[in-house]
């Protein structure tokens, strides 16, 4: 029984589920472009990023995921969020455009530190919420199905890609057995007086030889015997396969696509050309 | 001091998508000394039970009572030192011998008592007799675990709790994948370990192991307790509705009802009970 | 024609010497069941992987599958012939859901897509897996799984089909639904041959033919009437007799003469009543 864990799939049926996977990761990209796209201002960047943030927020409501984990992946982060600030404050900048906020032991501390860490806190939030709905959308499989696809081209290099994509899908075929296996071997060991969590160091380093000898035994017993039954099932890693498994694009896919596609093609126009409707309000075009 | 389960209900993952209940109130007192079998189908919570008396499991609301430790769901109640009551209940899981790790046997089964605070010498001392006890000689004590057969890997899985000198001693299909005689075996240890008084909780869903060994049934379903009793109080029941087997004893009572002779089974626990009473029954 | 045949293989692990099979000769004709019993380390599951030639050609003997010696060469074709199934439900499980894993041999084989749908509903149905076709074997149970390894084998159109402790590692509900599907099989598809290795006396009871092999040798063969009877050499090897064996020595002991024709549970109650 493997626990509930951030990042895993989620097997709803939603929209954004039946979506293809290429068009999950190809929207994923243009996001991340989007995201970090560099405005004219600072209040044009927030103003971006707060329209992707709704965006970010209805998809993942959307995809039927709890607003709770979401606030304690944000909460987990607050250590890094402390380090920027502090990074930020540091550093250097030109004191005619800057606006000075106070002074702290001779160090002078501009409104542009808290800026600048907001926006970053803001970008990283959207990546991992955009992530999550990847990943809690889509089955693992699907997504090497979709990377394999991605690779095609480098086929015409000799890169073996359905060797790659045949060993990233028994790898994620395999990694809730393991995480039995873990569970298991932890339960026994901890059943000898093994404890997992007190102790000083060297017991603990003697603790984690308790569970990974065991767990390495056992991985290569299974694949000696997966691989047997691949072999006497006819597998050949370098002949030809047909495939049972099938990616397909829909029109919603096509719709995903072109949407995102144009707002990610909008935002990158406005940066270029260094849009800012907030010029007009004169006081803000200074920030 | 017997060991007691309080309107017991454990869920896993609970609050997740992945939510199963394992445990719907179980409640029931096991004494001391007793050969006490747990069946039912996969699923049916017989592990989660079994793994909630040495506390690798927290109940998700009740307690499980064993001597002097509370395993509760209530913070306040529980026990505070939970390692000494895995000194206490020693327990055996499925395909034991995949928890092996150290180089030789006696080290591997000094194991559990040297986490258990016993001294180096103390702990081979005591791994030595748990390897004698299990069948296996001196021979095996310096060779590496991971050179043996499956059967006795088995066995020195199965040592290395004996050493921990248990009072309760749990164990999870302890024949699964052993050939007949390595099961025979291991049963007629099991109930050696049990005359001199430890208590035994036998998860299994073997039934020709279960009649022979225990002297009390729990039959488990969904979570819950269905039966309770003798073991030959399972000719009454029909175990197939629990997708367990009726022991081949008794199916073969059955057949004799069917043809007319009909046998008492309270005395039956084997084939060759079995051939007495028919013998009985026959002058 | 020979389902499978075995002249004098003896073989031994690379770096060790003891001789894991030795001198064994067997044969299985076309649409016959056999059973292979022995007890754990008989060298029995060395067998099932050499005759699919799973551990190379490095061996005394000869081993032919419908009529083929096997080598490097014909091991392939050979191979067609061939569905395995092992011990270890999860395993063998190399799809990612009950559909998958079925169409895993039928991929390797090039069979078209359209064609592959049609196939894996037809063995999924065959095996009473049809309603679980896009579970992941997380959800499923042992015997389960069992039947999905069975159903991509079968899949692929074996003529001969090898059990390797199959059962081993199921309960016992898990264990019937397997034997009572591999009789269902057999009635259907009378010319498929099976050799199952098994330490399961009450299911080799069941077959044609039983072979005991003890220490890498043939100890004894027959009908299981005929091997069965010998319970006290059976014993000797650390194997049990089925139930009905068991029951009609211990009525001996206990001083009541059981014909020693009668063998099986039904007739062994009728005589005890008569």
């Amino acid at each position: 029984m493997t626990s509930f864990s951030m990042g895993r799939y989620i097997p709803y049926d939603t929209f954004v589920h039946r979506l293809d996977p290429r068009t999950k990761i190809l929207a994923l990209v243009l996001f991340m472009i989007a995201i970090f796209m560099g405005q004219a201002t600072y209040a044009m960047s927030f103003l971006v990023e707060g329209v992707i943030l709704v965006i970010a927020i209805a998809l993942y409501s959307y995809s039927r995921m709890k607003v709770k984990v979401l606030l304690r992946s944000i909460l987990s982060m607050w250590f890094m969020i402390l380090f920027l600030l502090i990074v930020y404050m540091f550093t250097p900048r030109d004191a005619s455009t800057s606006h000075l906020a106070f002074e702290l032991w001779g160090v002078k501390v501009y409104w542009e530190a808290f800026l600048d860490t907001a926006r970053i806190v803001l970008r990283l939030i959207l990546m991992v919420m955009f992530s999550l709905v990847l990943t809690a959308t889509t089955r693992p499989l699907d997504l090497t199905d979709a990377l394999e696809w991605y690779l095609t081209p480098f086929k015409l290099i000799g890169f073996p890609t359905h060797i790659f994509a045949m060993m990233l899908s028994l790898a994620l075929r395999f990694i809730p057995t393991i995480m039995d296996d873990v569970d298991r071997i932890m339960k026994a060991q901890t059943s000898r007086g093994v404890d997992y969590q007190k102790g000083s160091l060297i017991s603990k380093i003697k603790a984690m030889v308790s569970l990974i000898v065991p767990l390495f035994v056992q991985s290569f017993v299974r694949s000696d015997e997966l691989a047997n039954a691949m072999e006497s099932r006819g597998y050949d890693p370098n002949g030809k396969r047909t495939r049972y498994r099938k990616l397909s694009f829909h029109l919603s896919d096509l719709i995903a696509v072109l949407l995102t596609g144009a707002f990610a093609a909008l935002v990158m126009y406005v940066s270029i050309v260094g849009f800012d409707p907030f010029l007009a309000w004169g006081g803000l075009a200074t920030w | 001091m017997p060991i007691t389960y309080d309107s017991v209900h454990f869920v896993y993952a609970a609050g997740s998508p992945f939510e199963s209940a394992a445990l719907n109130g179980i409640s029931l007192v096991i004494e001391p000394g007793s050969f006490v079998a747990l069946v039912g189908r996969t699923g049916s919570g017989k592990s989660t039970m079994a793994q909630l008396l040495n506390a690798l499991l927290v109940p998700t609301s009740g307690e499980v009572v064993v001597d002097e430790f509370v395993n509760s769901a209530d913070k306040k109640k529980r026990s505070r030192k939970l390692k000494g009551l895995r000194k206490k209940v020693g327990l055996v899981f499925q395909f034991p011998e995949y928890q092996l790790f150290l180089d030789t046997v006696e080290k591997d089964v000094a194991y559990g008592p040297k986490n258990f605070g016993a001294s180096r010498e103390e702990a081979l001392e005591k791994a030595h007799q748990a390897i004698l006890e299990v069948g296996l000689d001196a021979s095996f004590f310096e060779r590496s675990p991971f050179a043996l057969s499956g059967g006795e890997k088995r066995k020195v899985a199965i040592a290395g709790i004996l050493a921990m000198e248990p009072d309760v001693l749990v164990l999870d299909e302890p024949t699964a994948g052993l050939d007949p005689e390595a099961s025979r075996e291991a049963l007629a240890l099991f109930r050696k370990i049990n005359a001199k008084g430890t208590t035994i909780i036998l998860v299994s869903h073997d039934m020709d192991l279960v009649l022979e060994a225990a002297t009390r049934l729990i039959v488990l379903e969904n979570g819950k307790v269905v039966k309770d009793g003798d073991p030959s109080s399972l000719f009454e029941v029909d175990l197939t509705s629990y997708a367990l087997e009726e022991p081949k004893v008794f199916r073969f009572v059955d057949l004799l009802k069917k043809n007319g002779l009909e046998l008492s089974p309270s005395n039956i626990r084997d084939v060759e009970s079995l051939a007495k009473a028919i013998k009985e029954a026959k002058q | 024609m020979k389902a499978l045949e075995v002249k004098g293989l003896s073989f031994s692990y690379s770096g060790d010497d003891s001789e894991v099979v030795h001198d064994l000769s067997f044969s299985i004709e076309e649409g016959e069941y056999v059973s292979l019993i022995g007890h754990n380390g008989s060298g029995k599951s060395t067998l099932a992987k050499l005759v699919s030639g799973l551990l190379g050609f490095s061996y005394r003997g000869e081993i032919s599958v419908f009529g083929t010696v096997l080598d490097k060469k014909s091991v392939r074709a050979a191979r067609r012939d061939i569905g395995l199934v092992f011990q270890n439900p999860d395993n063998q499980f190399v799809g990612s859901t009950v559909e998958e894993d079925i169409a895993f041999g039928l991929e390797n084989r090039e069979v078209p897509r359209e064609k592959m749908q049609a196939i894996i509903d037809e063995y999924s149905e065959e095996v009473g897996m049809r309603d679980f076709l896009k579970k992941s074997p997380e959800g499923l149970s042992g015997g389960q799984k069992q039947r999905v390894a069975i159903a991509g084998v079968l899949a692929m159109e074996p003529r001969l089909l090898i059990l390797d402790e199959a059962t081993s590692m199921l309960d016992p509900s898990g264990k019937s639904e397997i034997l009572s599907l591999i009789h269902r099989l057999k009635d259907k598809n009378a010319s498929l041959s099976i050799l199952s290795i098994t330490h399961d006396v009450e299911e080799a009871a069941k077959s044609d033919r039983v072979i005991v092999l003890n220490a890498g040798r043939k100890m004894m063969e027959g009908t299981p009437k005929e091997v069965f009877a010998r319970s006290e050499e059976l014993a000797s090897i650390h194997l049990d007799a089925p139930f009905a064996y068991r029951l009609a020595s211990a009525l001996r002991a206990e001083g009541i003469e059981v014909p020693s024709d009668i063998v099986d549970e039904e007739s062994l109650a009728r005589w005890i009543c008569r």
